[in-house]
């Protein structure tokens, strides 16, 4: 593996670890599956990329996909408390509709963005590049979320989301409204998730309707192997294995699908990603034998 | 005050699966009374503990805390008023949140629920003062994961959460139910030293019919979701659980309650 090869899985670590975080969220901390994630990535890259291209400023087209993610999560959410719909149902009707819905803002199935502002030209243009070009403005956005995040989940609201997602009844019976901690836990994840989408666009220059093909895969992989190789006591533990669990799930990618010998290629990606995640899942019982031996 | 008028609750009303769980109760519980109650399976028990706590709404009839009618309220816009400890220890509290946080959680019961941070340095002393009562060691281990703890410290924990913040009524659900003789009887003589030190109201769901004499100042029979024996004061302290069972027989002729003896 090459120098750039490792920078770009870094930058693209740090960019999917906002979907980690927001996959946390509903997953691990709701304990709601939810599959809005792979329409609301898109999404975010979709309304990002459409305001951009007709003059608006970049940060406020970011803050738009952001919202437009949190609104996503929100139509999940409400779908699961009020028509009663299994959350998983509830997740994959979202994220059908949105592809529509982002064809339809996009215009087209692919905008390409080269030579549009974007918060990395705006705000970052000045600073020297750092590691690689885009390291460092993608480790501040992450580090900044991951901040917020840490802190709303020790709030006395965060404590309510997070009581919801462990015992409802319990939740209920402290007087916590836990229909509308579903909807502020999946709005939040879904707001990560499109700020993930309107990254990638930025980064990469250009929103496809098919980008988020696999998104909730991806950050179940980040959040599984995350647990996985470090201990998740806390949440700050757990956010930090968020971040870690991606980095290494995109190097392991980039070095199955580059470094030669193993005969893959480009394709066999999503393979790859579910044979790590099973033994991701597999790790924490492995260890357990492995110290019943010794 | 509580008052439950004329409380009827069906299940499943207009079906095959239909089920009465309580037909027509009255219950007034004055400020300051410890009520236990007793009664066979399927008497409507649990269903009236579900209905002062909102969890189960009732079909008819209405229910007062103090002047407020809280019938068609749900369990969480009641529980400023309402504090429960389940029958189940694990139901009580959050295992994956720490002692500290499922503390902190159940002190704001009913409050609302902002953005400021949840454990502050001076809650978390308070939190670990409130702890040294149940003389479990519990205060060194604030931050440690709720799941971790057996059952009877879990039930324990779960009875100073509900009683953390001011509460109009206790419901206590066979709470000790699920716990060994020693450990129940520790989280039994804890309860009884919580409500009589902050007077709280209370009622208590039991199976014991010595345990529904030996605490509380009242004992409510229910049978067939009415209440069909209602004894306190000085009549109540002269009954033996022999009595009651007696009492139970002239009332009713199913023998469910005899088979779980005394």
């Amino acid at each position: 593996m090459n120098w750039i090869q490792f920078t770009g899985s870094v930058e693209m670590g740090l960019i999917y670890s906002l979907v980690a975080f927001g996959v946390y969220l509903s997953f691990r901390t709701l304990q709601f599956p939810d599959l809005t994630v792979d329409g609301s990535f898109t999404l975010g890259a979709a309304v990002f990329a459409s305001l951009v291209t007709v003059g608006v400023d970049p940060g406020i087209a970011t803050l738009a996909a952001i919202f437009s993610g949190a609104f996503a999560g929100f139509v999940t959410a409400w779908l699961s408390t009020h028509l009663n719909m299994l959350n998983l149902l509830a997740g994959i009707l979202t994220m059908t509709a949105l592809y529509s819905l982002n064809l339809r803002i996009m215009g087209r199935p692919n905008i390409a963005l080269l030579g549009e502002k974007t918060i990395l030209t705006e705000w970052f243009s000045g600073t020297t590049a750092f590691v690689s070009t885009h390291f460092l403005p993608l480790f501040l956005v992450t580090f900044l979320f991951g901040a917020l995040l840490y802190y709303f989940l020790n709030t006395r609201l965060g404590l309510a989301v997070r009581a919801t997602g462990s015992n409802p009844r319990m939740g209920r019976a402290q007087g916590i409204n836990d229909h509308k901690m579903i909807w502020l836990g999946l709005s939040v994840s879904n707001a990560l998730v499109a700020l993930a989408g309107a990254l990638f666009a930025q980064v990469h220059g250009f929103a496809d309707v098919t980008m988020g093909v696999g998104t909730i895969i991806i950050g179940l992989a980040a959040v599984i192997i995350g647990e996985a190789i470090l201990p998740t006591g806390t949440i700050l533990k757990a956010l930090l294995a968020c971040v870690i669990g991606t980095i290494f799930y995109r190097l392991v990618i980039a070095y199955a699908l580059n470094v030669g010998g193993f005969g893959l290629q480009a394709s066999d990606l999503n393979l790859v990603t579910a044979i790590l995640v099973a033994c991701a899942m597999l790790l924490p019982s492995l260890k357990r034998r492995v110290k019943a031996f010794s | 005050m509580i008052r439950l008028q004329d409380i009827h609750v069906t299940f499943a009303p207009d079906t095959v699966m239909e089920k009465k769980g309580l037909r027509g109760l009255d219950l007034s519980i004055n400020e300051g009374e410890f009520v236990t109650v007793i009664g066979s399976n399927g008497a409507g028990k649990s269903t009236l503990l579900n209905s002062i706590a909102g969890e189960v709404l009732p079909t008819s009839g209405s229910i007062y805390i103090d002047d407020d009618n809280m019938t068609k309220l749900s369990g969480y816009a009641r529980a400023h008023f309402v504090a429960r400890v389940f029958q189940d220890p694990l139901a009580g509290s959050c295992g994956d949140l720490t002692i500290a946080e499922n503390l902190a959680l159940a002190q704001r019961r009913g409050k609302s629920r902002r953005l400021s941070w949840a454990l502050s340095r001076s809650l978390k002393q308070e939190l670990k003062e409130v702890l040294k009562r149940l003389k479990l060691g519990l205060e060194d281990r604030l931050d440690t994961s709720m799941s971790l703890l057996s059952g009877g410290q879990r039930q324990a924990v779960s009875l100073l959460m509900a009683t953390l913040s001011p509460l109009k009524i206790l419901l206590l659900d066979e709470h000790t139910s699920a716990l060994d003789p020693k450990t129940a009887a520790y989280v039994m003589d804890l309860t009884q030293a919580i409500i009589t030190e902050k007077k709280l109201t209370a009622l208590m769901v039991t199976h014991s019919l010595q345990q529904a004499l030996r605490y509380g100042t009242r004992t409510i029979m229910l049978h067939e979701g009415k209440i069909i024996y209602d004894v306190k004061g000085e009549e109540r302290s002269k009954l033996t659980s022999q009595d009651l069972l007696k009492q139970f027989g002239t009332s009713v002729d199913d023998d469910s309650l005899l088979l779980q003896g005394t």
